[in-house]
This record gives structure tokens, C-alpha cells and sequence, in this order.
């Protein structure tokens, strides 16, 4: 029973830990660009974004639309000079950076 | 990267800080022989052509390094041109190369080509098709089989993981694995 009990406690703090670890969604930028027809290529956007910044939460990519929607954490950010270095260096020609996009109106 | 193919093995370690240049090693065993050849790797993208559709590339390829066979060793170097062009539905490439060992086979030089076409268009994270066709053509070669080569390929693609496999006109597997660290 003790045991039982401390394993429950356990699992609660692990979840509770977890939770805690998981930041808050901040700005939605949408990023237009060409070139992106490539799958794999695509590939070093995640690592680009995920690696180098840790202000980007996540981010979403479609080579139908060619565009990568990037979710900042709250409260964070990065400069449009910075992006379009970004994604320049991945090889993709920058077409615009829309700031505040709610992918739920379009 | 690990290639397999008719003639030789060969595994590629490459660094990319940037679309535009990439370093790296490679360890290519000759499949008929003993011979291994060791390279440091750079390749270079010249010029990158982007559009709504279409991604277009010209690439320099180099490696220089040393080739063992036996207890001999000898300088071996490559300088290629490559040049590709894709749509989410069509792919063709094109590359040519120059190959030098010290007393190993005094230079050769070989060309090849692809065409492929993806049955279905997929979305970013999902399973990539594609069908292709190689030529490749190797004037030093004594025998006409070896000298034009034909391999139907298929090409699948999920998340960072690449690969490659088909059997070519003189029935020889080619297999070749591609995963971005």
C-alpha cells in the first residue's frame, strides 16, 4: 500500500513537472518564401528553429502554401532582420513576414 | 550518408552550416578490389534559383585525399559540376565529374543523369515518393554494359530520413541512405 502510494505521488509530481516545463504560446508569425518545394530540405527549418532559437515554440511548415508559421514562446520574439537571415541561409528566397497571424481567421 | 552501388561502397559524413557550403569525409571500398579510397569532402552551391514551384541548383563538388589499395597509397582527388531542378511533382539532375588517382587509373571522368516523378504530392512530415530514372555513362569503361548504365530507382523520404534502392541494366542493386543529424 505504501508502496503503491509513493508510486502515485511520484507519477503526480513527474506530470506536474512536465506541465510546468511546457512554455506558454505567444506571437504567431507567418513567413512566405519560395523554393520550398523539397521535403527533406525542409527538414533544417525544425533544426533551425528549434536549435538556434529557443524563442520559436514550434514551428509548422506547408509546401503547398510555401509558407512556415513559427510560434513564439510568450513574450518572445525575434526581429524580422533575423528571420529573413534564417531562412535565407536555408537556402529559401524571403517573400514576406506577416506578424500577429491567427491561423484560425485564414 | 551510406551509397551502394555497382561499383563501390561508400559512406559520407558531411557538416552543413548553411545551405550553401558543406564539409565533409568519405570512405568509398571498391567492390571488384581492395581499394579504399579517403577523402575530405567540400561542396559548394554556386547558384540557387527559388520560384513558387521550383527550386533549381548548381552545385561544385570537390574531394581530395588518398586512395589505398594494397600496401600502396597514392593521391586522389574529384571535381564535379552538378545542377538539379524540382517541382513538388517532377525532379531532374544532372552531374558530371573529373576523378584523379596517382597510378590507379590516371583520371577518368563520368556523367550521369536523373528524371523522376512523384505519384502522389505529399505534405511536409508525411511519406515522399518518387520514381526515378539514372543514366549514367562511364567512357573509360572497356565493355558497352559498363559504359551506359540504366537504374529505375524508387526514392522514399520521411521526416530526416532519405533512401534509395533499384536494380540497374547489368542487375546490380544500388541502396543508398541518407539521415539528417
Amino acid at each position: 500500500m505504501i508502496k503503491k502510494t509513493l508510486l502515485l505521488s511520484l507519477c503526480a509530481i513527474l506530470i506536474n513537472l512536465s506541465f510546468a516545463a511546457e512554455k506558454e504560446l505567444g506571437e504567431t508569425v507567418l513567413v512566405n518564401v519560395k523554393g520550398l518545394v523539397c521535403d527533406f530540405c525542409a527538414v533544417g527549418l525544425k533544426k533551425t528553429f528549434g536549435k538556434k532559437t529557443p524563442e520559436v515554440h514550434s514551428i509548422d511548415v506547408s509546401l503547398k502554401e510555401q509558407t512556415i508559421t513559427l510560434f513564439f514562446v510568450k513574450n518572445e520574439t525575434l526581429t524580422d532582420k533575423k528571420i529573413a537571415k534564417l531562412i535565407t541561409d536555408n537556402g529559401y528566397t524571403l517573400v514576406s513576414i506577416i506578424r500577429n497571424y491567427d491561423p484560425q481567421k485564414n | 550518408m551510406s551509397m551502394n552501388n555497382w561499383e563501390s561502397s561508400i559512406a559520407h559524413y558531411h557538416y552543413s552550416p548553411t545551405a550553401f557550403e558543406s564539409f565533409g569525409i568519405s570512405l568509398e571500398n571498391y567492390n571488384e578490389s581492395n581499394r579504399y579510397d579517403t577523402n575530405f569532402q567540400f561542396n559548394k552551391l554556386i547558384k540557387r534559383k527559388n520560384t513558387r514551384t521550383s527550386q533549381a541548383n548548381l552545385y561544385l563538388k570537390t574531394k581530395a585525399g588518398l586512395a589505398f589499395e594494397g600496401n600502396n597509397e597514392y593521391f586522389n582527388s574529384h571535381l564535379g559540376l552538378a545542377a538539379d531542378w524540382e517541382t513538388r511533382r517532377y525532379f531532374t539532375s544532372y552531374e558530371t565529374a573529373l576523378h584523379y588517382s596517382d597510378d590507379l587509373d590516371n583520371g577518368s571522368f563520368h556523367q550521369q543523369a536523373r528524371v523522376g516523378i512523384a505519384p502522389y504530392i505529399a505534405e511536409f512530415g508525411d511519406l515522399h515518393t518518387w520514381l526515378m530514372l539514372q543514366v549514367e555513362h562511364h567512357p573509360e569503361e572497356e565493355q558497352d554494359s559498363q559504359q551506359f548504365i540504366v537504374t529505375p530507382l524508387v526514392r522514399l523520404f520521411k521526416g530526416a530520413y532519405l533512401t534509395e534502392f533499384g536494380i540497374n541494366s547489368n542487375g546490380n542493386a544500388i541502396i543508398n541512405l541518407i539521415i539528417r543529424f
